[in-house]
């Protein structure tokens, strides 16, 4: 497909158009993505020569990705709804701020530390599912909650959820892993401190995150040097798990540091220990049970080979055939997202939920008639926040397979030069992932674009390839789907706008912050 | 008024389920070259759509 100016603009027009309508006119996720989703179809069919079949299978592909998501998001939401109904999510706000007085250290341990380790087990919009009905809990507002929880883990999307982005990098490159391991560890590694800054500002401003920058450093320096070691170790599939478990272990000891139990801890108008009052007669460890349960049934299906074989034997598998657009764009024969039955992480959030509810109604921390409240709940939000999902993952689709996105790249690609290549490199990265919620998709659609960029420019290949994957790890979290997904866990549905545009300011930060490490890096290798 | 919503609700996800289940339907549909009932599949998939999002 010949490249325009004209034609680069109108594969460029969906994503102009939904940030227009959700940033510009504050359309919620529905409206903005079921608008731009019908655009799109028909853009594809009009300029791009899409036909009938190759809209058809789109639907059918972007309805497989979008159940991927839902699942997550609907077992999510009972576990959410679970943990609420039980009593639960005030006792684990309670001794949180029992933890530690201190606010730097609250925000800094939910939505940078515990989000990120669930982002090493989970994935997939779990790490803010979960974490941002916890903050509201401990008093920050839902917009908060959800721009702090999607902003602290953006660093541990790419070698998070055993590393499943980087591996498909690797797949579809041919690149050894061991070659692209340092350049991601290392641009990822600086990463993690402008994340954890960036929550301590949103949760205390200039004083919090002033006040908490021992507690950065000493934390980024651990995390990204872990992080390092086990990625260049070839264990990189558990690397960004095990540097968070040591951050969060680590954590502990700087909570008792003499400057974070001073009398001046920062407080900033969320309910102290004291303030919580709960008549529920849930202990602690109950009520983190289902989180607890989550995490080690996400570890079994890690380490034992036999438990991950055994929940994957059921799987939806569709299959579909290569297609070609008029203008020549060449979708190739692909199996679908495969949806994983039993394996899937929403199924390990419900075996979780469905366990903690069967203990909760035996120790009565549950009503007879808990079910029925639970569901309806449940229900209520998930239609919308599912509509929102299908509608965005439904218009990533038709772009990708109308030649839309791959145009996108290449027109980036062949109009910037060597010395500035590097600084784009990353924003392709970040725009994939933006576009499809996910950095394992832009790595899959830009992976060799990148690669084969960086051959014709005569810069390191595999600095390219980990600026594409570290702006895709950063950009997931921008995308409007993942941010559909945080606001549907806090009542925030078809409210996303101030969300959206929050993330997209403050995680330009740590794109800045990669782009620079790549240009640097760029002059050195 | 309450019945109002809760039938809206109700229809909210029996569309939904529609939304789900028809495009499967239009898979099997299209591996089988039924021609006229992939048309008539992907109008029913795109018209609950647009009454999702209408009552939503």
């Amino acid at each position: 497909m010949e490249i325009t100016l004209l034609n680069w603009l109108l594969a460029l027009s969906p994503l102009l158009l939904v940030i227009l309508l959700m940033l510009g006119f504050k359309w919620g996720g529905i409206k903005a993505g079921a608008l731009v989703y019908l655009y799109t179809i028909l853009l594809g069919v009009v300029f791009f020569g899409a036909n009938l079949e190759i809209i058809s299978y789109s639907i059918i592909q972007s309805i497989l990705l979008s159940l991927d998501v839902l699942y997550i998001i609907w077992t999510a939401l009972f576990l959410y709804n679970l943990v609420s109904d039980a009593g639960a999510i005030i006792i684990i706000g309670k001794k949180i701020t029992a933890f530690s007085d201190d606010r730097v250290i609250q925000t800094l341990l939910i939505s940078w530390l515990l989000v990120s380790f669930l982002q090493g087990v989970g994935g997939f919009g779990v790490p803010i599912a979960i974490t941002a009905p916890i903050l509201v809990g401990i008093g920050y507002s839902p917009v908060s909650a959800v721009v702090m929880a999607a902003i602290g883990h953006s660093w541990a999307v790419n070698f998070g959820n055993f590393a499943s982005a980087f591996q498909s990098l690797i797949a579809v490159t041919g690149v050894s892993g061991n070659i692209l391991a340092p350049y991601a560890a290392i641009l990822l590694g600086f990463a993690a401190f402008p994340c954890g800054a960036i929550v301590a500002y949103l949760g205390g401003g200039w004083n919090g995150l002033k006040r908490g920058l021992p507690a950065l450093i000493i934390l980024s320096v651990v995390m990204g040097f872990i992080q390092y070691l086990l990625a260049t170790s070839g264990v990189w599939t558990i690397s960004a798990t095990v540097a968070t478990l040591i951050g969060l272990t680590c954590m502990y000891g700087i909570s008792r540091l003499p400057i974070y139990r001073s009398k001046n801890s920062l407080k900033t108008g969320a309910p102290s220990s004291s303030e919580f009052e709960s008549k529920s007669p849930i202990t602690l460890v109950f009520a983190i049970l289902p989180y607890t349960l989550l995490i080690l049934l996400s570890l079994v299906l890690i380490v034992i080979p036999q438990a991950k074989l055994l929940f994957s034997r059921v799987e939806i598998v569709l299959q579909f055939p290569e297609m070609t657009t008029s203008l020549g764009w060449t979708i190739p024969a692909s199996v679908g997202r495969k949806i994983n039955i039993f394996g899937h992480p929403g199924a390990v959030i419900f075996y979780a939920t469905l366990i903690s509810y069967i203990i909760y109604r035996k120790k009565q921390f549950l009503t007879a008639q808990a079910h029925k409240s639970i569901i309806n709940s449940v229900i209520k939000s998930a239609t919308n926040a599912s509509l929102g999902i299908v509608a965005m993952v439904g218009l990533a689709t038709i772009m990708n397979n109308s030649g839309m996105t791959n145009l996108i790249a290449q027109g980036f690609s062949k109009s910037i030069s060597r010395e500035f290549y590097p600084t784009i490199a990353p924003v392709i990265g970040m725009l994939g992932a933006f576009i499809t919620g996910s950095n394992n998709n832009s790595n899959v659609l830009f992976g060799i674009l990148q690669m084969d960029t960086a051959e014709l420019l005569g810069l390191s290949m595999p600095l390219i390839l980990a600026a594409q994957t570290a702006g895709g790890s950063i950009g997931s979290v921008m995308s409007p789907a993942k941010v559909i997904v945080g606001c549907s866990t806090v009542d925030l549905t078809n409210n996303e706008s101030p969300v959206l545009r929050k993330i997209l300011i403050f995680n330009t930060i740590t794109l800045l912050v990669v782009i620079i490490l790549v240009s640097l890096m760029a002059n050195i290798y | 008024m309450q019945n109002r919503q809760s039938s809206k609700q109700n229809a909210k996800v029996v569309l939904f389920v529609f939304e789900i289940i028809l495009p499967f339907l239009l898979y099997f549909s299209m591996q089988n070259q039924y021609q006229g009932l992939n048309l008539v599949l992907l109008i029913l998939i795109l018209t609950s759509f647009g009454l999702l999002v209408f009552l939503s």
